[in-house]
């Protein structure tokens, strides 16, 4: 988002100046009007995010225990992003709410690259206990950091550090994911349908990885032929925008290019790089719907979305973040890796939402069926 | 000096003294952390609750919390020696960049390429970071010297282009931005220079000889980069007034064609300008890398720090020393954001409000001039058209 800002800004600063050079300019009126819009749509995308974040912020409540200070560290998506940085934020402030967080957690969001190591600092240097860091993009500076504060006790999503003071947050999440293919198979009207992701890195690829096995589940148990488009099991690669940044119109254009080869159900992985998508759905009117990641998209997206979110491929980010911190205080913190499964609710799917009546009750039984199936080890979903 | 021309230069601030150029931004800089302070007053949802109440009782609270946030922004970015080279760590790839979009400014060129050819720069600068072995004081050079060569190619391209074909700048360098991260994106992936171990585009640690040495000592931030950003203040100031070719170079960007009359290769001058732009912003990329722990190369590495460097050139008018003092001020934002997100809780987001109230109102001086009641330039009354720009 602040970076396609700072693209509007150029432009901005440029039309003033273009302005500006036109023959028979009027001079100081024209300029001022000209430097209106940008000051204007700058304030505004700063001011939305200030007041979002300030939501977030909720009173603080103590009581027995041991509360930690606590510091969570975002990646370049932002706190913001309705989805695992929200989530983990979410998973701070619900420990807050147990009495598991001394005062007001902090909060530190990175906006490039070399925010993380200073972001890391500040954290230490207000006196933190334990320090969240969300996302695999961290993980280089949370080994760091985590070996040279061995007093300190760190939380990481998405990331194996293998570090005796860092709890590693990883999900199987193609187990859910895989149910929501076997979904979208037995949903799509135009037999194709299509995923994108921010980057090739394991916690976005493992979604659409272990969604297209769900869909070619279905059409061996269906003898059907649902196509889909965007990820290649065998070549482990497929279709990614680059970027995470829901305001990059690369996003929008991947999503867009889906649409045109016939894809009538698009899961998109990355944060809210599914906005996009859906607004282009909307704008073109047509019938498709959307797979949500992380945290249910019905909740968790803007509301005039709604309508097109099928299922969302949950992860237990907050709960986790939430019982790291508890533990943390109750003095029964571990280290290591902690895996959220099916089978002990790390990972699952979301309600149906809208989608509640147009499901047929066959198709969720099924569904049903191979939750069951792969939580038990009946069904192996790489087989 | 053309009509067209005088615009442009008002608006980049070329030509302008040091003195004056500094005037301005400070006015601009006093009335935006004023407007700051109403927002983070206003801005807490509690407290607008409370004034309905306890009107007294919400109005100090408010109070406490601007002062508290200001007190955090100051001691964040020079309240200590680590403030102080969190600021100066900040500022480094800010100040190298920002003079190579300074130095297309004074050409008449704008360059909005830095964040493709930091990206460039930071590539070769990697490959040879990782593969030479040499001692450091060879090795520092070396790896440095690749990081400009790889900005001053990709800066360079887009001046030929223009030169060659007439194609805008404006459109090639965000252009070239976008190859340069797809290419990265690519590259980063590829054997030999990926970090093992990883799939993601990532490059592998560079060699302890290619890593700037710290400043103040190994617990602060701030590596020797800023002592080279510095050597390039003074060599661009150096280049821009005290050389021939710096000389063409502000010729061309003040009338091309007077400067094509008077026998200047324009078409060469503007290649030139472009490759050294580069080379600047090519330089800040390999800072970020060499100086930066873990060391490896990452298609976000150039954060937002191309985008930001022409905010910079801009309050700083173009003046390689006011550019210094520009991402000065802007290095101490940002540190001081830091501190003021983490002990006072305000969003880093205000530290970007902030920046960009000081732009508009060093891109409005009319408005500033209203506000402080300062006189315009005398000396610029007979050739302006209006009081806009020409601080």
């Amino acid at each position: 988002m602040k970076r396609y800002m700072r693209y509007l800004a150029i432009f901005a600063v440029l039309g003033m100046v273009l302005a500006a050079c036109s023959p028979d300019d009027g001079g100081d009126t024209t300029t001022t009007e000209a430097s209106e819009d940008p000051t204007t749509t700058a304030a505004e995308g700063d001011t939305t995010t200030t007041e979002a974040m300030e939501d977030t912020t909720t009173t603080e409540g103590e009581m027995a225990m041991d509360p930690v200070v606590t510091c969570l560290v975002t990646d370049l998506a932002g706190v913001d992003d309705r989805s695992f940085n929200a989530a983990a934020w979410q998973g701070v402030l619900d420990a807050q709410a147990a009495g598991d967080v001394e005062g007001e957690p902090i909060l530190l969001e990175s906006d490039e690259q070399a925010d993380y190591a200073p972001n890391l600092d500040q954290c230490l240097a207000q006196g933190a206990e334990h320090i969240v860091t969300v996302g695999f993009e961290l993980g280089d500076a949370t080994i760091q950091y985590a070996n040279d504060n061995p007093d300190v006790l760190f939380t990481i999503v998405d990331f194996v550090t293998d570090v005796a003071n860092v709890r590693d947050l990883i999900y199987q999440t193609d187990e859910a994911a895989f149910a929501a293919g076997y979904l979208t198979a037995g949903m799509t009207e135009s037999g194709i349908v299509a995923t994108y992701g921010g980057l090739n890195i394991p916690p976005v690829s493992i979604f659409m990885d272990g969604w297209t096995k769900g869909v070619n589940h279905y059409n061996e148990v269906n003898g059907t032929e649902v196509r889909v488009i965007g990820w290649d099991v065998d070549a482990q690669d497929g279709v990614f925008t680059g970027t995470f940044d829901p305001a990059d119109p690369t996003v929008r254009a991947t999503c867009e290019s889906q649409l045109d080869e016939g894809a009538d159900i698009i899961l998109p992985v990355g944060g809210a790089i599914n906005l996009p998508c859906g607004t282009a759905i909307q704008d073109r009117g047509i019938d498709a719907a959307l797979i949500g990641v992380d945290q249910d998209a019905f909740l968790a997206a803007p509301a005039e979305y709604q309508d097109l979110w099928l299922v969302t491929i949950e992860k237990g980010i907050a709960i986790q973040v939430e019982r790291s911190l508890h533990d943390h205080a109750t003095g029964m913190w571990t280290p290591g890796v902690t895996v959220g499964t099916l089978e002990n609710e790390g990972v699952g799917l979301s309600p149906y939402n809208a989608f509640e009546d147009q499901i047929p009750d066959e198709l969720k039984a099924e569904v049903d069926q191979v939750l069951a199936d792969i939580a038990s080890g009946a069904l192996d979903i790489n087989g | 000096m053309s009509e067209q021309q005088n615009w442009v230069n008002r608006a980049t601030g070329v030509g302008t003294s040091v003195a004056r150029s500094l005037l301005l931004p400070t006015l601009a800089l006093i009335t935006a952390l004023v407007i700051g302070a109403v927002i983070i007053a206003f801005s807490d949802v509690d407290n607008l609750q409370l004034l309905g109440t306890d009107t007294g009782q919400a109005l100090s609270n408010m109070w406490s919390e601007v002062v508290d946030s200001y007190a955090a922004l100051f001691r964040g970015s020079i309240g200590s020696v680590n403030s102080i080279s969190e600021t100066l760590f900040a500022a480094t790839p800010l100040l190298l960049a920002g003079l190579g979009v300074a130095l297309g400014f004074q050409a008449g060129l704008f360059n909005i390429g830095a964040q493709g050819q930091m990206l460039m720069g930071s590539i070769l600068a990697a490959y040879v970071g990782i593969y030479l072995t040499a001692p450091a004081f060879l090795h520092i050079p070396l790896t440095l010297a690749a990081g400009i060569i790889g900005g001053l190619i990709w800066g360079g391209l887009t001046g030929l282009l223009k030169a060659r074909t007439g194609a805008h700048e404006v459109i090639t360098t965000i252009m070239f931005n976008f190859i340069a991260l797809f290419f990265v994106q690519w590259i980063l992936t590829t054997e030999g220079l990926q970090d093992p171990g990883r799939n993601n585009p990532v490059s592998a640690a560079i060699q302890e000889t290619a890593q700037l040495p710290k400043l103040f000592g190994e617990e602060y931030r701030v590596t020797i980069g800023f002592l080279i950003a510095l050597l390039a203040v003074a060599g661009v100031h150096w280049l821009l007034y005290r050389s021939s070719p710096g000389f063409e170079f502000r010729a061309v960007g003040s009338n091309p064609h007077a400067g094509s009359y008077a026998g200047m290769k324009v078409a060469l001058v503007i290649t030139a300008v472009m490759a050294i732009a580069g080379g600047l912003a090519g330089a800040a990329g390999a800072n970020q890398l060499m100086g930066l722990d873990p060391y490896k190369a990452t298609p976000s590495l150039a954060g937002a720090v191309g985008f930001d460097a022409i905010t910079v050139a801009l309050l700083g008018r173009s003046n390689p020393v006011g550019v210094m003092w520009a991402a000065l001020l802007f290095g101490a934002l940002t540190a001081g954001g830091r501190e003021m997100q983490g002990a006072a809780q305000v969003p880093i987001d205000l530290v970007v409000v902030l920046q960009a109230l000081i732009v508009i109102f060093v891109a409005a001086p009319g408005m500033i001039r209203a506000i402080w009641r300062v006189k315009a330039d005398d000396d610029s009354a007979a050739t302006q058209v209006t009081t806009s720009w020409g601080a």
